[in-house]
């Protein structure tokens, strides 16, 4: 559905230092796929590619074997929605007035639900899904990180797109709002969406996601269910700082960097 | 949240309505408001002064400000900054080299009419608007600092080039180039009243046609092209739409200043940022403030008049230094 074709990507044509290099994955509708890996290892440059925001210097990204940039803006965003870090809004917009925004690409079904799509939600609904009706008619530039946080996530959601690329859609959030925003991310997948979520939380990302993508320096080190992505060894190589991994009931790992003084005692589980 | 939008719709077209006739109405030959209808269908005692002299200043005045005030709004949507307008972007100033320079080197104002000159002020009002958008984004943002430091800039570059152009013109354009320049809603013919009426309503319309994507521009460039904006397209189009409506205005009546800061700046405190309601409010309120500052403009002194530019600006300037003392933490951390 979503592909990467050898992707590489550098700012400028002078610039040395590659932001990705080779990367060739390819996204299901369905999956909800956590893309995990240190400050700086291009999570959020791959977002944007996958989005069609930026353009790869090399290779190429398609949508159902279609190049990106063959697209219009307006089919892109029928297709895909972003969720952003943070938005820099300047203007006092009502919370509701930003989430109707999202409709903009929808101009003529502003009022029916699109049927294409596997998120069928209404700008009512989709602010009732992340909690935001309470404040619906307060300024989003007045909201706290995480208040305006869940109104963006309610603005993606109401953007009735099959595919959702979320940015740290859990930065900002209490443990709750962490939890509810990626179970409901997981909920969309098993309805059919495909959703990609940069995570900075590896646990939260095993927790919830079948998919792992682990980036380091530009590159996929690891693909694969979270068993298989969160290993000691290779998050030692990569944060450069030891770890412990565990299982819970479901034998999903969870993990914890060890501290210096547990680490002259305790081995490296594995 | 809509009924209040639709009733200051309303209240500022009532307001408007009664401003126009009772300033069309004070002067010299003073006529009660309430006679105007009659007169004007009578053409009795006063027709001539209301038709002539009284009417076409009084129209020209709405036009103008509403063309500035909703390219002001335009502006400040576009560059996400409610500091944004045109007067100091130098989009003023840029058109006004470019009218000097139609009169001092195609010879003079006359030639082509009012057209002519608006032709030219277009092309350095466009220059000056694309140099500001070029000058102040830095990788999708925009500088605050650079965007009115290139203001200032560029203010002065075009101040300097009238200077020059007075300097090389002779008598006859000398006379025509200072009574351009002087400006004012004196020389408002019915002329005069359609070009503007014809060039700043398509500006307008352009504006207003984008006021959706506008919305969604605010949020920054990435935001809008993942909401389904076409952003460089929305970026040129807004761009002439706004140089076209300051250009034609600035070709009417000289800078006007403030205009296009003040009027969204209290619309989207009493009413609503979003932009279908704010580019229409902000037509009817930049009327109603030009209207009602030249009124004072040509009263106060009577049998003299000041410039209507200074009663703007005596009313803008304070009203943007308070804007920048409120602000003043943001632009830092902005």
């Amino acid at each position: 559905m979503l592909e990467l074709r050898d992707v590489h990507f550098r700012w400028h044509k002078q610039a040395t230092r590659w932001i990705l290099q080779g990367v060739e994955q390819s996204f299901e509708l369905g999956q909800f796929v956590g893309l995990v890996g240190p400050n700086g290892s291009g999570k959020s440059t791959l977002l944007r590619l996958l989005s069609g925001d930026l353009l790869p210097s090399k290779g190429e990204v398609c949508l159902s074997s279609r190049k990106l940039s063959a697209y219009s803006e307006r089919e892109l965003a029928r297709k895909r929605a972003f969720l952003h870090q943070k938005s820099a809004l300047q203007f006092p917009f009502t919370v509701e007035e930003v989430v109707q925004f999202a409709r903009y690409a929808h101009p003529l079904t502003a009022a029916k639900q699109d049927t294409t799509s596997f998120v069928k939600m209404t700008p009512k609904e989709a602010m009732e899904t992340t909690q935001v009706t309470a404040f619906s008619e307060r300024m989003y530039n007045a909201l706290s990180g995480g208040e305006a946080c869940r109104v963006d996530i309610a603005r993606v959601l109401a953007q009735q797109t099959p595919i959702l690329l979320l940015d740290e859609p859990t930065n900002h959030l209490d443990p709750r709002h962490q939890v509810s925003v990626l179970a409901l991310c997981q909920a969309l997948a098993e309805a059919g969406a495909l959703v990609i979520a940069a995570l900075h939380d590896l646990n939260l990302a095993a927790q919830y996601c079948d998919d792992m993508l682990l980036l380091h320096e530009g590159r996929v080190k690891r693909r694969g269910h979270p068993r298989q992505v969160l290993k000691a060894e290779l998050l030692e190589e990569i944060y450069q700082i030891p770890f412990g991994v565990h299982y819970d009931e479901q034998k999903r790992p969870f993990i914890r960097p060890l501290y210096s003084h547990e680490v002259q005692r305790v081995p490296l589980q594995t | 949240m809509q009924g209040r939008r639709q009733s200051i719709l309303w209240m500022l077209s009532g307001l408007l309505f009664v401003t126009l006739f009772v300033a069309a109405g004070t002067g010299a030959y003073s006529i009660p408001f309430w006679k105007i209808p009659s007169i004007l269908w009578t053409k009795s005692e006063g027709y001539t002064v209301l038709m002539y002299i009284r009417f076409p200043r009084v129209l020209l005045g709405a036009l103008v400000g509403a063309v500035l005030a909703v390219s002001g709004t335009s502006l400040q949507g576009l560059f996400r900054n409610p500091l944004a307008d045109p007067g100091l972007l130098g989009i003023n100033a840029g058109a006004g080299m470019g009218a000097a320079m139609w009169i001092v080197f195609a010879g003079h104002i006359s030639l082509f009419g009012m057209w002519g000159v608006s032709a030219a002020a277009f092309a350095g009002a466009w220059l000056v608007t694309w140099m500001a958008w070029r000058l102040s984004q830095v990788d999708g943002r925009v500088l605050v600092a650079t965007l009115l430091l290139a203001g200032i800039a560029l203010n002065s570059f075009a101040g300097a080039g009238i200077g020059l152009l007075t300097f090389l013109a002779d008598d006859q354009q000398l006379r025509s180039l200072t009574f351009w320049m002087l400006g004012g809603l004196g020389g408002g013919t019915w002329w005069t009243i359609l070009t503007v009426a014809l060039f700043g309503g398509l500006g307008i319309f352009l504006q207003l046609r984008l006021a959706q994507p506008l919305n969604l521009m605010t949020f920054g460039e990435a935001d809008a092209y993942h909401m389904g904006v076409n952003t460089e397209s929305l970026k040129r189009q807004m761009i002439l739409g706004v140089t076209l409506s300051v250009a034609v205005g600035v070709a009417a009546a000289g800078g006007i200043g403030f205009v296009g800061l003040v009027v969204p700046h209290l619309l989207r405190m009493f009413g609503s940022a979003e932009h279908r309601f704010l580019i229409r409010a902000s037509a009817l309120g930049g009327a109603l403030l030009v209207v009602l500052s030249d009124l004072f403009a040509r009263t106060i002194v009577a049998p003299a008049e000041l410039p209507v530019g200074i009663v703007t600006a005596l009313i803008g300037a304070p009203f943007l230094t308070w804007l920048l003392m409120r602000n003043k933490r943001k632009v830092l951390y902005a």
